[in-house]
């Protein structure tokens, strides 16, 4: 009998996106917010520029 | 076929079909944009329209963010247009964005010294919930796998610990998208319950957040209680929630081998220890980053209320656009038709778990927080 597709399974065969690039969400997050509170501490996003 | 036709180049229509695909993600991200625009607009309006309502002026953004994104997911639902403008309603994205943005407000020594006591509530939830949830599955009769995809998500952290727990051990998809499904419909209550509970129990702000943080599975829901209740049941939340998360990998290595040695008896099998790196969630270490940097920048400035205020773009301005965002994309995507494709019997069992999780987090959190102090 053929074994039903899994989450594992399908996470292990599935091909990145053509043409694209796969990134961990929790790193693009982490890079993103670090980003941020740096560009905020150097003084390049001011209070005014947040509606 | 001719011969001119046999040969022409494929270009123009992979080109086209690009094109259409940025056009959409443009016009995905300018309507979530926009629909955050218009719960600023709400919230910082709706009150003085109103002045005779009283409590108008305590509601606070998240419900106009999930009010919000539910008519706009209805609307686009009524118009065939959810599939392909969901491209940008990155609920976790935005939520984990916005939480490592929270760790710039929030001083290292504080996240220090909540560490101990979120550990341990944390441990001791953790592991009686899931095993509470695992007993009341087997008592209704639940397959294993969906045990344990139901015990990890109400017992951690929704959603990502349902798709930690599949991996570990090989649920189906279906599976997966049902449990998903439940974590939402018992996330989207507990937003506005659990911080009505929490003032008719006269909890103090660091207590509440304890208890949210301690039982709200989603780690979007848990953000939008906390900032319902206020900014100190917040900052405890989201550590106590991050605590959780952290633990998440720990729980998936644990699945994993339980599904491996024991139920399905895989002989010379072994489980590494790389498994727990792989399943931990890494924007925790982006909070902890941007509480140290934050940290450092006020202690090393001469006037450090100034350097508050710099910080507080980050931490407060910059942070409740990206809650905003998350908060309208968890309207957007709740989907009852999900809920109503499954029997009541997975239902019932995590019912059943949610209100042990919310007693005994109540009960830890009056324990462990009651005399701390964020100052």
């Amino acid at each position: 009998m053929a074994k039903e597709p899994s989450v594992a399974s399908a996470a292990a065969t599935t091909p990145a996106p053509a043409g694209g690039l796969r990134i961990n969400e929790d790193w693009a997050a982490t890079f993103v917010g670090l980003v941020l509170v740096v560009l905020v501490l150097v003084g390049v996003i001011v209070k005014g520029m947040v509606p | 076929m001719s011969r001119a036709e046999a040969v022409r180049p494929v270009a123009p229509a992979v080109d086209a079909e690009a094109l259409r695909r940025w056009g959409w993600t443009a016009a995905s991200i300018v309507l979530l944009l926009a629909l955050g625009g218009l719960v600023r607009y709400l919230d910082a309006n709706v009150a003085t329209w109103f002045p005779k309502v009283t409590w108008l002026k305590s509601v606070e953004f998240p419900v106009y963010a999930i009010a919000v994104g539910l008519v706009g997911g209805v609307a686009l639902g009524a118009l065939g247009l959810r599939e392909r403008l969901g491209v940008a309603f990155r609920t976790e994205f935005l939520i984990k964005t916005g939480l490592v943005l929270l760790g710039a407000s929030i001083n290292l020594g504080i996240i220090a010294r909540a560490a101990g006591p979120a550990i341990v509530q944390s441990i001791v939830l953790i592991s009686s919930v899931f095993l509470i949830s695992w007993w009341v599955g087997g008592r209704f009769g639940l397959d294993l796998k969906l045990r344990a995809l139901l015990s990890a998500a109400v017992s951690i952290c929704g959603v990502s610990a349902a798709i930690a727990a599949a991996g570990a051990v090989e649920a189906k998809k279906e599976t997966l998208a049902y449990v998903a499904s439940l974590v939402i419909l018992f996330a989207l209550p507990s937003i506005f319950i659990q911080p009505w509970l929490a003032q008719q129990l006269g909890l103090n702000h660091v207590v509440a957040g304890a208890w949210i943080g301690g039982n709200i599975d989603t780690t979007a829901a848990v953000t939008a209680a906390g900032s319902i209740v206020g900014d100190d049941a917040l900052k405890i939340a989201a550590i106590v929630k991050s605590t959780q998360n952290a633990l998440m990998g720990v729980v998936a290595v644990l699945l994993t081998a339980y599904f491996v040695f024991r139920v399905e008896r895989v002989a010379g099998a072994t489980v590494g220890l790389g498994a727990l790196w792989q399943r931990f969630p890494k924007f925790i270490l982006g909070f902890i980053a941007a509480s140290a940097l934050a940290t450092l920048f006020i202690n090393s400035s001469a006037d450090q209320k100034a350097a508050g205020d710099i910080v507080a773009v980050a931490g407060t301005n910059l942070r409740i656009w990206f809650f905003i965002l998350a908060f309208v994309c968890i309207g957007l995507e709740f989907r009852p038709a999900a809920i109503r494709e499954a029997g009541l019997r997975p239902v019932a069992v995590f019912a059943i778990a949610s209100i042990a999780n919310l007693l005994l987090a109540l009960l830890l959190a009056s324990l462990l927080f009651s005399g701390f102090r964020l100052a």
